[in-house]
């Protein structure tokens, strides 16, 4: 049984466990004496009826109630700091080894920051959940083992991006400054007023995903990953957007690029997936869907579109940008890879998660070669690219359903 | 084309209405904001900033942050850092730690379920800011526990202490509630109370006391991170504004968003940057309750929130409870942590005759509530919490305050578990929301009663004589569902 005292108009309550539910005034009493606060006086209970042998219970004191104490005597205040200090066996006391190992600055600044269970919010409601591990169908018995292969941490990522976007921005300013989009193709240019503008929206909506696989990721090591891939996203949505600034600038037609995304035939299937990955609220399933299954297939089908004949056309400037793009996709590949390592090779729930990603491989793979390849129309070279894309995915499928099997 | 165009184009313009899934699937109710506005695309943040400006400004902040740093290694001035000074950090360096961290997980959220798309692209930005702020709060405690080799919590203990400890419970139960709100109520909570009304304490005041103590690194990381919040709160003054004079319904929200979190920043704040200001510093420029005053009183309440009293929003709920609190919150708080000493992994001082001079000047009541007690430290009198205090079912400090003789303790009965509270305002949370703040754990009371020193000491990650143990050990019997992580 819990109850408070406070000595009135002197201190604070505070909180005295009674063993039993059957606790007298006079139990109650005795710890409230021994308490260093009473300073050695007299004390008593100030409520009716409060005799030493009546139990509180039928003085109607219950669980968690907090009951005014009176104090007599002249104060004699504890002088000797030791007078109560518990006997331990510090021998005994487990101190975990320091590691010889020197932390790099990824890990110290990425470690052990998100806490665990129980959280004092806790309302019962999806919305108010802190996070947990029910938030996604796959298991890990060490989601803090995950590891992101760039290592990368804010002070190096903005350092990177910084200068990969000043290398951008330089590409922008010569295309503009000699003209270079002036003379382009004109089929270039069809195809760039048909698809460049609308290729901002899938990375937008991959963005999107990655804040709620930020949110809600179960280690901090996987959201720095995430949140990093997320920043790239805009940054993916913001460079195919200045592209169609760019021949904007030139030529009519770049001014609503949302119509294309909304509308086109060859846009369709990829909205459809992205819009239906943006419902999906199982962060890992999120992940490694998006990751592993879309992207590669989604941005090899784009750069295919709108650089795919490397300057050629005439058009420089697509394919550097396409080249930073793709740089930064390699390394969020790398990221997806490494936490399908983790949760394949679990040693525990190794074969639950392969079996998850197989079976959603099966639905989601062939969809986003579909999509891919519709976006792309029927260029052979193209197409060729796609489906080698796609076979990289398979290949690695395969070897998952191989481990499985094993 | 012109800038404010091209923005709109490679932001704003973003979003789409989904086709192929329903709106309430895109955002489920479940997540979606209270607040009501015509057409969300209307919004328009205040500070517009691309991707690529954004990397380059933060990519020469970081620079600074770091030339700093690296100039007081080389010059040794970390390792001058007044010692009192550095006793501070091991608290107030661990609690921004993570409050830092929750607010980057948590703005993530907004940007995903906010309703308009200038505020997504704006608390994106805003989230990693947050991340860019605690790893500033890491950075800095390895220097302090390169330079001062005296207990500074390394990562391991940081989690453990943070999960655990009282001291750190008020911060980490703020938080938690910020983050699992409703979207448009995390920007009223942080971009407008917190970071608008708040953080200048934290990051202009306790700098320069910081500074006056000989910490320039901390200086430069909170000015630097300053000039962030500058850029989150124009979000949150704009985003009030906007619903307010959008729609009169919002007026409700908005007010009570605000009636909550200036408690709960109050609460938060006295409890751990009052310290920092009136205790902690050897030399003190400026006290809690003078910077209470400027900050929140004189710019938010009587510049802010008067300048928005034309839609009808008043001042805060509890504003007069906070005003007489601050009075003796910061030294109500060191009494409570001088009697836990023991068990803290930071000095606690006795005030000095110097410290007592100038908090009678600050704090004109001083003498009357607290010199008693002051004075019979000094006279030999041991003081050493033997009990458990009660503890505030909502901000998780102890009922202290505004000062132990007077404590206020105010029951409410839920669900048949009597609850306590420390103030009307944690009371008046709990009221309006009460599933939200049931009791998840047992009171700590209850958690140590039957259980042996050693198992507490474990427990608390830490020996009896306040020193972490090290690692992340649970003893048997406890939090039983809660996962260790196996790499710790």
């Amino acid at each position: 049984m819990l109850v408070y005292t406070r000595i009135a108009g002197e201190t604070a309550p505070e909180s005295h466990v009674l063993s039993t539910a059957n606790a007298t005034v006079g139990d109650l009493l005795e710890k409230v004496k021994n308490a260093r606060t009473s300073k050695g006086r007299e004390v008593s209970l100030l409520l009716d009826g409060a005799e030493p042998d009546a139990l509180l219970a039928d003085l109607g004191v219950t669980e968690g109630a907090l009951l005014e104490i009176r104090a007599v005597g002249s104060p004699l205040p504890s002088v000797k700091p030791q007078d109560d200090a518990p006997e331990i066996d510090f021998s005994s006391l487990v101190v975990a080894p320091v590691s010889a190992k020197k932390t790099t600055e990824y890990e110290a600044v990425t470690e052990l920051l998100q806490w665990h269970s129980p959280f004092h919010i806790d309302g019962g409601r999806p919305a108010q959940v802190v996070w947990t591990p029910e938030s996604t169908v796959l298991q890990s018995v060490d989601w803090e083992a995950y590891r992101s292969p760039d290592k990368l941490y804010y002070r190096t990522y903005m350092t990177r991006q910084s200068r990969n976007d000043r290398s951008v921005s330089t590409a922008f300013r010569y295309a503009e400054e000699t003209g270079q989009l002036s003379s382009v193709d004109a089929d270039h240019v069809e195809v760039m007023r048909r698809f460049v503008g609308a290729l901002q929206y899938p990375d937008w909506g991959l963005c999107m995903l990655h804040q709620h696989i930020t949110r809600f990721c179960m280690s901090s090591w996987i959201s720095g990953a995430s949140s990093f891939m997320m920043f790239d996203q805009l940054r993916h949505a913001q460079l195919y957007g200045r592209l169609a600034i760019a021949y904007g600038e030139i030529y009519e037609g770049f001014d609503d690029p949302q119509q294309s995304w909304m509308e086109d035939d060859r846009m369709q299937p990829t909205r459809q997936i992205i819009e239906e990955l943006l419902v999906e609220l199982d962060w890992g399933k999120s992940f490694i869907i998006a990751g592993l299954l879309v992207e590669p297939l989604f941005t090899t089908a784009s750069h295919a579109l709108i650089a795919g004949r490397r300057g050629r056309d005439g058009d420089t400037l697509a394919p550097f940008v396409c080249q930073s793009i793709l740089e930064d996709k390699q390394r969020h590949r790398d990221s997806v890879e490494a936490f399908v390592q983790l949760v394949a090779e679990d040693p525990e729930n190794g074969d639950l998660n392969r079996g998850l990603i197989t079976m959603w491989a099966d639905e989601w793979l062939p969809r986003a070669h579909a999509a891919a390849s519709m976006l792309v129309g029927d260029d052979a070279d193209s197409l060729a690219a796609v489906q080698a894309a796609h076979d990289v995915v398979a290949e690695r499928i395969a070897a998952l359903r191989t481990s499985e099997a094993l | 084309m012109k800038p404010a165009e091209q923005y709109q184009r490679l932001t704003h313009s973003l979003h789409w209405d989904p086709t192929y899934v329903n709106g309430d699937a895109y955002i489920p109710e479940e997540w979606r904001t209270a607040c009501t506005m015509t057409d969300w695309r209307k919004f328009n943040d205040p500070f517009q900033i691309l991707f690529e400006d954004y990397c380059r400004i933060q990519a020469e902040k970081e620079d600074k942050f770091h030339a700093v740093r690296d100039a007081g290694a080389r010059f040794g001035h970390i390792a001058r850092v007044d010692e009192r000074w550095v006793e501070g950090m091991k608290s107030l360096n661990t609690g921004l730690t993570y409050s830092e961290y929750y607010n980057y997980r948590g703005h993530v959220r907004v940007a995903r379920f906010a309703p308009a798309p200038a505020i997504r692209i704006a608390s994106m930005v805003q989230a990693m800011d947050e991340r860019r702020h605690a790893e500033e709060t890491i950075f800095q405690a390895r220097d302090y526990a390169k330079y001062h080799k005296n207990g500074f919590l390394l990562p391991r203990d940081r989690m453990a202490f943070f999960e655990r400890h009282w001291y750190l419970q008020g911060g980490r139960s703020f938080f938690e509630d910020l983050i699992t709100t409703d979207p448009i109520e995390a920007i009223i909570g942080t971009n407008l109370v917190f970071e608008t009304a708040f953080t200048n304490l934290l990051f202009i005041a306790a700098p320069a006391a910081g500074v006056a103590n000989g910490d320039f690194g901390f200086g430069q990381a909170h000015l630097t991170i300053q000039s962030d919040e500058t850029r989150h709160m124009a979000l949150g003054q704009a985003v009030a504004r906007t619903l307010l004079q959008g729609d009169e319904r919002n007026l409700e929200h908005i007010q009570d968003w605000v009636d909550k979190w200036f408690w709960r920043c109050h609460r938060l704040l006295q409890g751990v940057v009052g310290p920092a200001l009136d205790y902690f510093p050897k030399n003190k420029p400026v006290s809690y309750k003078e910077a209470f005053t400027r900050y929140v009183v004189e710019d938010f309440i009587q510049g802010y929130v008067s300048e928005l009293s034309q839609f009808g929003l008043k001042p805060p709920r509890h504003l007069d409870q906070a005003l007489a609190e601050v009075e003796h919150g910061s030294s109500t708080m060191w009494r409570s942590l001088y009697a836990s000493r023991d068990a803290l992994w930071f000095d606690i001082h006795q005030p000095t005759v110097d410290d007592l001079e100038w908090l009678n000047e600050k704090y004109p009541l001083f003498d009357r509530t607290h010199g008693d007690f002051w004075r019979s430290v000094a006279a030999g009198e041991y003081v050493a919490a033997d009990t458990s205090p009660m503890t505030c079912d909502v901000c998780h400090f102890p009922c202290i305050f505004p000062e132990p003789a007077n404590a206020v303790a105010l029951p409410v009965d839920f669900e048949g578990i009597r609850y306590w509270f420390c103030s009307e305002g944690c009371k008046w949370i709990f009221e309006r929301e009460s599933n939200k703040y049931r009791r998840t754990q047992e009171p700590s009371a209850l958690v140590l009663a039957d259980k042996d020193p050693l198992w507490v000491a474990q427990f608390l990650n830490i020996t009896p004589d306040g020193k972490p143990l090290g690692g992340t050990s649970v003893p048997d019997g406890y939090f039983p569902a809660m996962p260790v992580p196996v790499t710790i």
